[in-house]
């Protein structure tokens, strides 16, 4: 008996090792390229749908640059070499994640906006290089992005640490940090079909087929983004790859259309989905499924994975899988009813502005954590335009509505703003007590500003981008509330200990305050305003000083005397 | 020796001047006066008043197609019948069927307790909001859709707005094309609820309000449209409230954005306010209408008043208005949900458009009709001249108390000319006026101790409901306490100024020359004090400014000390008791108590400034010239 | 009475002294920076003034003494000279009289006569390898020979470096000159020619040449990419070892090249590379064509990546195009409706199109190594032609006709002989001296006309610098050291465009002095009345005493 089972474990051991084996195969092609579609439905009725795309191109040499492109995008790879950059993060969102409603989401996603933000290699030119990296983007996206200028770049010091596998002594002495987002950037079509065109199959074959503008700009939440980043090969890291993965995310809302939570790839996309893509290695569909059970998903998975955390997840190959029908998911319910208790991830905020008035006002953060009994340490991260003047001063912490005796700022990094130059920035390292409610609180002054630096449309206001709530590298106590953010992040075959310093991130609301505005219609008239009255004031006094006064007193005594007098 | 002559025309110039306003001055003052209140009249008339216009290009009224259709109608109807329902169980019950309902709609909702404890009564409340937060917009802007679980009368449920803020919530979270979150905001307590939610959204703790934290938030907000259609029955015309705190006004654009609304999709009579002519299309009614609502406006703003839970968003830097449903004009049609739905969608769906915060159009206006207005440039000039009106009569009594008209010769046979051909050693000089000392010292003092009284009464009338203990002793209501303590301050003050004067004005009369009567400087500065005060608060609220200045200028401008008759002088006294706060009070036979809650309400809970006015600044006027009157005169 | 007076004029005085020193500070601080460029030079290059090119060429001509030297050669070299010169002379007549001064441009030639008996045996079976090979450019050696085999015509083997053998068949001093100088006139009057043109009408673009249009617009890098460009890969996947190719097969032609523009390569696969337009179908062959009227409609710009995301540089485009399932074999047919056998195009000034029909069998293929030469063959001769390399040789033979017979040896791996190379860097200096002046010429006519542009130092340096350049290369032109004038004609249009298209050039804050007036009367009208009625008065006063 027990032999048996030792001949079966012999077997798994096997089995295993081939695996391995012909995983580390895959590896010495030059390039390979996966895509994976994942479908989450979320506690509100809504559903995410995930795109995912990974090309790794191997063989890569720090400084070494390669000019043969397979299924690597030949613009990124030009871009990166030419840039000297060693990693690079794009993320075009719109729309706000809902982190009560939808938990975490699967790509680190980013605040409403757009978010660039990269490493790059330290030379003489690194800062002219982030510039033309900034520009060239630009133009490679249709984006604003060369709008990044040195008033809106900043370097990070605690968060937003290397994605890719990396060792800190090199990154610290050989690269730079630098991160840079635009608020009220409009994501639309003109940025994803650029962002399409990168893609091996682009948007004829595969799952990306399915990337419907018309679809994909009517959902609540959508974000697109870029990530190029160094991997490992191996667990020893002795040569590493170059991967690019681009990731499209978008919460679409089937309840609102049916008033039932029921979907299908059709009815999400407007589109088939006719064959994987011929170049890619893998190409899987996964649906998450959902803890209650009375759901029916046809056609029947090929397989159902249970991932520690309690997800299962359902798996289509679509690569040995020819689709005849539509995958569709149906509950058993006639109207889809709002549950009124949310799965609520662990840590989540909100930010705000407080005061009112044009010419002061201040900034709180409420960070929640709701792990029952983990006291969690998190970086804050917050980024103010120079022309709110903060001060240090009025910086609060409350827990609880309360102040408390043991400071929970860790360490704090702040960097007051140049004007005209340089943003302020704040990065604090919390610890955030388990069950507890967070709140930091600035007061600023507003600035007013010149009159050519407003914009256009100068009394919306100004927006400020979204501060960042990042977990710092340890993982505290149990993280199946990461669960998914790490499975994501780090594709598969790379070792799961590997994954464990992805961090994850969480977006606040981006702001709009209002400054005070001139009056743009008559600037002409007010210059000529203030000339007159300068000009009267110049001329009364003009007039007093030159002015000749006389002295006469009247008596009528003697006119002689009193005519000397007048004459005096 | 040409400076010289050239001095001599210039003096000369001057004298005529000076001649020439003292004969005319009053002539001149009273046509000024009279000019001034004329104008105001004018002002209803149908020449005066322009159409209003839509200046904001990006609002669009009226131009969508709205889909408020009778589903919604059935289910505003439903929540109605669940209001009537609970109408009368406790304030948490009502909130927690609301929120329920939000929820269920799939909106974010909150509630929020909130006790306030002001001019004697404790306000509690639970306001409960819910946020539907715009698909794939950034959500830094939003737009507020309020109603208030009291119509503005404060005893009839406002069931009917209550059921249409959940209908329209429950509505709008179908569609996508929505830029700008949605807030339905469900006010308890009145003013206070709403005073209170506004303060803890914009964490911004101003008046004494105890509440808790907002935990769930969205946007600026940019706008708010604030309903009260009372009791459940259908509605004849829509009434329009716009008036804020202190006579504040929301942009132009704001309203007129709802009545082209009213106006394009439905036939609806539109009323401002609740009372005179409803407004139907193309009816600008006749001059007494608009007369009537002038009024009626003038009299809120000077009362300092919000119209409506609308008021206090302005402060925030926020448009709002409020929209009525008034159910007994005559009128044969009428409306109910239906409209009234689509109304607030094609309203919210123009707020929408907006890219920028409303800032095109007025905000200083009066509006005689709906759809005509006056803008600040034609109403200001009628208030301006009444108050240059005592600023030429301040000049006038400067100039009188600091020169002495002598009224020498001024001699015929003097020629330039002549003088300069020969020798300029002797010609006579026309004799100029001579300055005689003015005595501002006393003058100084009245005003400064008047005022200082005006602060002390308003220190005692703040702290009314703090020592009714000391009430309790002298077994009295406090009301009359506090009334007694402002007047006997508001005698005592006078009487021992004058006392101090009449005791140490006789070593005066030795002086050569002898300096004008204190009463004259006293005069001129107290008219030109009140000047001030009116050009300066007619722009910030005209209508306070106005009526103060019609109140006050012909006493202040008559009233002298005549020692000659006495019961002249005990008269002028009677009128300025009259004139002052507590005269009008009595004499308008207003309940003194109820008054002393309401203004210090007003002034603790939403910040107006009336009775800060009145007690520090015009009531020292009164105490001045109450002085004034009973000084002693040696003039003649 | 007196002080007053005094006080008072003191007053007024000051006043003025402050409006007078005031009024220039204004001025000076609300005028716009502009620094001074040198335009009287840059006129005088721009007519021809400051500009004198020569290129001069010397040729070494190694005579065979043959015995019996019955012949003498003395006068040989000087003939040649006067013959050569005179040839020239006879063109620059022709232009002399379409007005444009003559010391602009000349092309002086050396002879120099050297005669030789070593390794003439050697020499006779075509080996140059020996010999003295330290030439510059322009500096030819001719070796000539009488011819052994009793073949009419003269025979001419061209090196690779800078010499060539000819066989004269009859052994006489004319006929060795009438030789020597056609071969010397056909070998570079085109050239001079084309020189010439560009310097006298340079922003003709009448002149309808083929090589003009096709050959990119000099820069000092081009963007070579090449793209495997696959119409479906749902049915055959492609993939190619272009990094072994493009090393071993492009390498030599690159680095020879960079002396006067570096190249960068890159590669890239597409997939699902579709065409705009259905290809015509011939049902009987079953076979698609295109016909020379689509071939301008075959690159799908929109779809196919070829642009560069970084290099501002001019990108040439090599595709080597594999058609869909639907569409293959895909075939160009000529205008006379004949299939091309190398089944390429070359789409001017941008690059070069291979459609290739690999056997779709096996759902896969892969240009293998050997698989490429074929392709990387014609991709080069494209290259060169983009570039602007000139065979020589071939255009000479051309001009001579048949009496001539011209052999190679075998040509380098380089894929340039020194004759193109030097032929095209030559070319180059002149379009380069030209452009630059060009441009300058451009910047300074702009600057002239808006007045509000600002001018910061820097232009003004790289203005400076960039004449400077132009100057050097001429001198280095006169004493034949083209490497070095190349250099600076590069350096001379760099700086010229980088003048040009500076950003700083463009943004330009347009307050026209009307506004600036207006804004400010109301300001200045009031505050000079009273001071000039004061100082009327004074004046007035001071007549009185």
């Amino acid at each position: 008996m027990w032999q048996l089972g030792r001949l079966f474990l012999f077997f798994l051991v096997f089995i295993f090792i081939v695996l391995k084996f012909t995983v580390a195969e895959n590896f010495h092609h030059n390039d390979n390229f996966k895509e994976s579609l994942t479908i989450k439905p979320l506690s509100d009725g809504k559903l995410l749908t995930h795109f995912q795309f990974n090309v790794r191109i191997s063989g890569i040499k720090e400084g070494k640059t390669f000019n043969h492109y397979k299924f690597f995008p030949r613009a990124i790879g030009q871009i990166i070499q030419s840039y000297n950059a060693r990693e690079l993060h794009l993320t075009f969102t719109q729309g706000r994640w809902n982190y009560e409603d939808w938990g975490y989401p699967i790509a680190p996603s980013a605040g409403t906006g757009v978010e660039l933000w990269a490493w790059l290699w330290k030379d003489e030119k690194l800062d002219k290089n982030w510039k033309s990296l900034t520009n060239a983007l630009a133009g490679l996206f249709c984006a604003s992005l060369n709008f990044i200028d040195d008033t809106i770049t900043v370097q990070p010091q605690l968060s937003f640490r290397p994605e890719g596998s990396y060792n800190a002594t090199e990154i610290s002495t050989h690269a730079e940090l630098r991160y840079g987002s635009l608020p009220h950037e409009n994501v639309c079509t003109e940025n994803l079909t650029p962002w399409i065109k990168l893609l091996p199959c682009k948007s004829t074959s595969g799952i990306a087929s399915l990337l419907n503008g018309h679809k994909l700009y009517d959902s609540n939440f959508h974000s697109m983004s870029i990530h190029v980043q160094p991997v490992c090969e191996d667990s020893r890291c002795l040569n590493k790859q170059l991967e690019i993965i681009q990731t499209v995310s978008a919460v679409v809302d089937p309840v609102r259309n049916s008033g039932k939570r029921d979907w299908s790839l059709n009815q999400i996309f407007g589109r088939q989905l006719s064959q994987a893509c011929p170049l890619a290695e893998g190409s899987k569909l996964e649906v998450i499924l959902p803890e209650d059970c009375d759901y029916k998903l046809s056609p029947d998975a090929d397989d159902v994975t249970h991932m520690d955390g309690g997800t299962n997840i359902a798996l289509y190959n679509l690569k040995n899988l020819q689709l005849t029908t539509d995958i569709s998911m149906t509950w058993k319910e006639d109207i889809f009813e709002y549950n009124l208790n949310f799965e609520q991830p662990r840590i989540y905020a909100h930010r705000f502005f407080t005061g009112y008035g044009q010419e002061r006002g201040g900034i709180k953060v409420n960070i929640f954590n709701k792990s029952p009994n983990i006291s969690v340490p998190i970086i804050y991260y917050d980024v103010i335009p120079w022309f709110l003047k903060l001060y240090l001063h009025t910086l609060k912490v409350q827990i609880n509505g309360k102040e408390v005796q043991d400071n929970p700022i860790k360490d704090l990094y702040y960097q007051p703003a140049v004007d005209r130059s340089r943003p302020n920035v704040i990065e604090a390292e919390l610890l955030l007590p388990p069950n507890s409610i967070t709140t930091l609180s600035i007061n600023f002054d507003k600035v007013f500003l010149k009159y050519t630096e407003h914009p256009p449309d100068a009394n919306r206001g100004f927006d400020i981008g979204s501060a960042v709530i990042s977990s710092t590298g340890e993982i505290v106590g149990d993280f199946n509330y990461l669960y998914d953010v790490v499975t994501r992040n780090c594709s598969e075959d790379t070792p799961r200990a590997a994954c464990y310093h992805y961090s994850i991130r969480v977006y606040t609301e981006t702001l709009l305050v209002s400054l005070p505005t001139p009056d743009f219609s008559m600037p002409y008239n007010v210059i000529t305003l203030t000339c007159t009255v300068i000009a009267l004031f110049f001329g009364s006094m003009f007039n007093l000083l030159t002015r000749g006064f006389v002295a006469l007193q009247p008596n009528e005594d003697n006119k002689n005397k009193e005519g000397k007098d007048a004459a005096k | 020796m040409s400076d010289i002559a050239y001095a001599l025309t210039r003096l000369r110039r001057r004298r005529r001047l000076f001649q020439t306003l003292k004969k005319w001055g009053s002539k001149l003052r009273f046509l000024l006066f009279a000019v001034g209140t004329c104008w105001l009249f004018i002002l209803p008339s149908d020449q005066y008043h322009k159409n209003t216009y839509i200046s904001e290009n990006a609002l669009l009224p009226g131009q969508v197609n709205t889909y408020y259709s009778w589903g919604q109608v059935h289910e505003a109807t439903a929540f109605r019948d669940n209001i009537t329902l609970i109408s009368n169980s406790s304030n948490i019950e009502k909130a927690a069927y609301v929120e329920n309902e939000l929820r269920k709609a799939g909106l974010k909702t909150a509630m929020q307790n909130f006790t306030v404890n002001i001019s004697g009564k404790e306000i509690s409340g639970t306001n409960v909001y819910g946020v539907f937060n715009a698909p794939r917009a950034d959500g830094t802007e939003a737009l507020v859709l309020s109603a208030s679980w009291k119509s503005k009368d404060g005893e009839t449920l406002n069931t009917n707005g209550v059921a249409i803020a959940l209908s329209i919530g429950k509505f709008f979270k179908g569609y996508t094309y929505w830029s700008k979150d949605i807030i339905i905001l469900i006010t308890d307590g009145g003013e206070a609820g709403v005073q209170a939610w506004l303060e803890s959204y914009h964490d911004h703790p101003r008046s004494d309000i105890s509440s808790a934290p907002l935990l769930l938030r969205s946007g600026a907000i940019q706008a708010a449209i604030n309903l009260d259609f009372p009791s459940t029955n259908d509605y004849k015309a829509l009434g329009i409230f716009f008036e804020g705190v202190n006579g504040q006004l929301p942009n132009l654009d704001l309203i007129n954005t709802v009545i082209r609304v009213c106006r394009g999709s439905y036939n609806i009579p539109i009323m401002l306010h609740d009372s005179g002519h409803h407004y139907s299309n193309y009816d600008h009614g006749n001059y007494y209408d608009s007369l009537h609502n002038l009024l009626q406006t003038m009299r809120h703003q000077a009362l300092c008043h919000p119209t409506g839970s609308h008021g206090l968003f302005f402060r925030y830097k926020i448009d709002a208005i409020t929209l009525y449903g008034h159910t007994s004009a005559r009128i044969s049609n009428s409306f109910s949900f239906m409209e009234i739905g689509s109304i607030v969608e094609s309203t919210f769906r123009s707020l929408n458009n907006l890219l920028e915060h409303l800032h095109q159009s007025f905000f200083f206006y009066l509006l005689p009709t709906p759809e005509r207005y006056i803008s600040i440039g034609s109403y200001l000039p009628p208030a301006l001249l009444l108050a240059v009106g005592l600023i030429l009569h301040a000049l006038e009594l400067w100039g009188k108390t600091g020169d002495e008209y002598t009224e020498g010769p001024v001699s015929e046979n003097y020629h330039p000319k002549s003088s300069s051909s020969n020798g300029d050693a002797n010609y006579i000089v026309p004799l100029p006026y001579n300055n005689r000392p003015r005595q501002i010292l006393f003058p100084m003092t009245v005003l400064i101790v008047t005022h200082f009284a005006g602060l002390l009464i308003f220190f005692v009338i703040t702290n009314h409901f703090s020592y009714n203990q000391l009430s309790k002793i002298f077994g009295i209501q406090e009301f009359i306490f506090t009334l007694s303590l402002t007047t006997s301050i508001s005698i005592a003050i006078p009487a021992t100024l004058i006392q101090v004067r009449s005791l140490n004005n006789k070593p005066l009369s030795k002086q050569i020359p002898k300096p004008a009567s204190d009463w004259m400087v006293l005069k001129s500065f107290t008219l030109a004090f009140t000047a001030m005060i009116i050009s300066c608060l007619s722009v910030l609220n005209f209508s306070l400014a106005v009526f103060i200045s019609l109140m006050v200028i012909i006493p202040f401008s008559l009233f002298e000390p005549t020692p000659k008759h006495q019961i002249l002088q005990y008269l002028q006294l009677l009128v300025l008791i009259i004139i002052s706060p507590p005269g009008i009070l009595l004499f308008s036979g207003t309940n003194i108590d109820e008054f002393l809650r309401w203004a210090l309400m007003e002034y603790e809970l939403l910040g107006s400034y009336l009775l800060p006015f009145i007690c520090c600044f015009y009531w020292p006027n009164i105490l001045v010239y109450s002085v004034i009157v009973f000084s002693s005169d040696y003039e003649n | 009475m007196e002080e007053n007076d005094k006080i008072r004029r003191l007053i007024i005085t000051s006043f003025y002294i402050v409006i007078l020193f005031g009024l220039p500070l204004w001025w000076k601080t609300t005028e716009v920076y502009r620094a001074q460029l040198p335009f009287t030079e840059i006129e005088e290059w721009s007519n021809w003034e400051a500009f004198d090119l020569e290129f001069p060429t010397h040729f070494t001509i190694y005579v065979a003494n043959v015995k019996p030297s019955t012949i003498k050669f003395a006068n040989l070299s000087s003939n040649l000279e006067n013959l050569i010169t005179s040839r020239y002379n006879i063109d620059n007549s022709k232009e002399a009289n379409n007005g444009t001064s003559q010391k602009s441009i000349r092309f002086p030639v050396k002879i120099k006569l050297a005669d030789w008996n070593n390794w003439m045996n050697d020499l006779q079976d075509g080996n140059l390898e020996m010999g003295n090979l330290a030439n510059k450019n322009g500096q030819y050696s001719f070796y000539i020979l009488p011819r052994t085999k009793s073949n009419s015509d003269t025979k001419v083997l061209v090196g690779n470096q800078r010499q060539a053998i000819v066989e004269i068949n009859q052994w006489d001093t004319n006929v060795i000159e009438k030789t020597i100088s056609d071969l010397i006139i056909s070998l570079f009057m085109p050239e001079q020619d084309a020189i010439r043109k560009s310097i006298i009408e340079p922003l003709s673009d009448s002149k309808v040449e083929l090589d003009s249009m096709r050959t990119m617009k000099y820069s000092s890098q081009y963007q070579v990419t090449f793209s495997l460009m696959n119409g479906d890969p749902s049915n055959l996947l492609v993939n190619w070892d272009i990094e072994e190719a493009v090393n071993k097969y492009l390498g030599p032609f690159v680095n020879q090249i960079s002396m006067i523009s570096n190249l960068t390569v890159d590669s890239q696969i597409q997939h699902y590379a579709r065409l705009t337009f259905e290809p015509n179908h011939k049902p009987d062959e079953n076979y698609f064509f295109l016909t020379p009227e689509l071939l301008p409609h075959f690159i799908n710009a929109a779809e196919w990546n070829l642009a560069s995301a970084v290099s501002s540089y001019p990108t040439l485009n090599f595709i080597l195009y594999v058609p869909s399932k639907e569409q293959s074999p895909l075939h160009i047919q000529d205008s006379k409706g004949n299939i091309m056998e190398n089944n390429a195009f070359l789409i001017p000034r941008w690059g070069g199109v291979i459609i290739n029909n690999p056997d779709r069998s096996k759902g896969t293929h892969n240009f293998s190594f050997k698989e490429l030469k074929s392709v990387m063959s014609i991709f080069i001769t494209q290259l060169r032609g983009l570039l602007g390399v000139h065979d020589v040789w071939i255009e000479a033979k051309h001009t001579l006709g048949a009496t001539f017979s011209i052999e190679f040896v075998i040509p380098p791996n380089t894929a340039v002989t020194m004759w193109e190379f030097d032929n095209l860097v030559r070319r180059r200096i002149a379009e380069n001296i030209v452009t630059s002046i060009t441009t300058l010429k451009s910047l300074s006519q702009l600057v002239t006309e808006i007045p509000n542009m600002v001018v910061l130092d820097h232009i003004q340096t790289e203005v400076f610098l960039a004449l400077d350049n132009l100057s050097k290369s001429c001198k280095h032109l006169h004493n034949n050291q083209y490497d070095l004038a190349l250099y600076h004609s590069k350096k001379a249009i760099e700086l010229a465009e980088s003048a040009f298209f500076d950003p700083t050039m463009v943004s330009m804050l347009y307050f026209p002095d009307e506004h600036k007036y207006a804004i400010y009367m109301p300001l200045f009208v009031p505050i000079s009345v009273p001071l000039l009625v004061a100082l009327q008065r004074e004046v007035k006063s001071l007549k009185k005493k």
